[in-house]
């Protein structure tokens, strides 16, 4: 499996790669949505998710969800948002604009492994 | 006027040290803070404005950069601690905002480290104060509130 995690903030990014790392996955990164357009257009074969922060600079996680849902090559790849935005309107207006999950946070690894299990993605060692 | 009780921070603090750090966090008495602090802050604006501002000795920064980021504490460099006070006040900040009434966003969290400085938020006054004991130290939540046309100067 592979998963791209979208993260102003290093130490989010850190916890999450330690969690799918330690399950075999492979990571990569990118600190804000712009970021991630470019890493995403670096690999040859998209990710199977996205793990996508809502507040970040340059390119929000919103801008960049809908970028990518626009973009034909990648609706194959998983989105979830991982964020502090717990209000349910976010959450609909995440859901409605083509994110597969909603990650508030904080959260436990059991809680990444649930969400990921219900995408259908095994965190399991 | 904000509408959150101090428990209901506390509850927000306890839980994020709990499920990121695995770390209790007990409340305790304002005011044990060393002269060395790192600070975060994180605005809140919308239809409540103000900040969370963090403070705790350089000591709770470390360790808590050394859990988050999975690394020895001697490995440990300023950058890892400025990321880690900065989600933490954003990880705070967003479940507080969650609580608040709509509509408000959260502001890119800030970060300050060192001696003898003054976090000032310009036309705000301090409206929570709790301080919270943690293994190697303690921590210290302000909520500031603008309206009051006082400014807060958060000491350190």
């Amino acid at each position: 499996m592979h998963a791209l995690i979208v993260d102003d903030s290093r130490a989010i990014r850190s916890v999450i790669a330690r969690m799918l790392r330690q399950a075999g996955w492979t990571v990569s990164e990118a600190g804000h949505g712009q970021e991630a357009l470019e890493v995403l257009a670096s690999l040859d074969d998209a990710p199977d998710i996205a793990l996508v922060d809502w507040n970040m600079p340059v390119m929000d996680g919103y801008a960049l969800l809908q970028a990518l849902r626009s973009n034909p090559g990648y609706e194959q790849m998983q989105i979830m948002m991982v964020t502090t935005e717990t209000e349910i309107e976010r959450m609909q207006q995440a859901l409605a604009a083509g994110a597969n999950e909603y990650l508030m946070k904080p959260f436990t690894q059991e809680a990444l492994a649930e969400k990921l299990g219900i995408l259908g993605l095994d965190l399991a060692a | 006027m904000l509408d959150v009780s101090s428990e209901d921070i506390a509850s927000i603090v306890r839980m994020v040290f709990e499920t990121v750090f695995a770390m209790p966090a007990s409340d305790t008495e304002p005011g044990k803070l060393p002269t060395s602090v790192a600070s975060s802050l994180i605005g809140i604006a919308g239809k409540w404005d103000g900040a969370v501002i963090l403070d705790c000795s350089p000591g709770v920064a470390r360790e808590l950069a050394t859990i988050m980021f999975g690394v020895p504490e001697a490995e440990v460099d300023r950058s890892h601690i400025e990321d880690t006070m900065g989600e933490l006040a954003n990880m705070i900040g967003g479940n507080l905002k969650a609580l608040l009434a709509p509509p408000c966003t959260l502001s890119l969290p800030t970060v300050v480290e060192g001696h003898d400085y003054r976090v000032r938020v310009p036309g705000a006054t301090v409206v929570r104060d709790l301080s919270f004991e943690l293994p190697r130290g303690f921590l210290r939540v302000l909520v500031a509130e603008r309206g009051s046309g006082r400014t807060t100067g958060v000491a350190a």
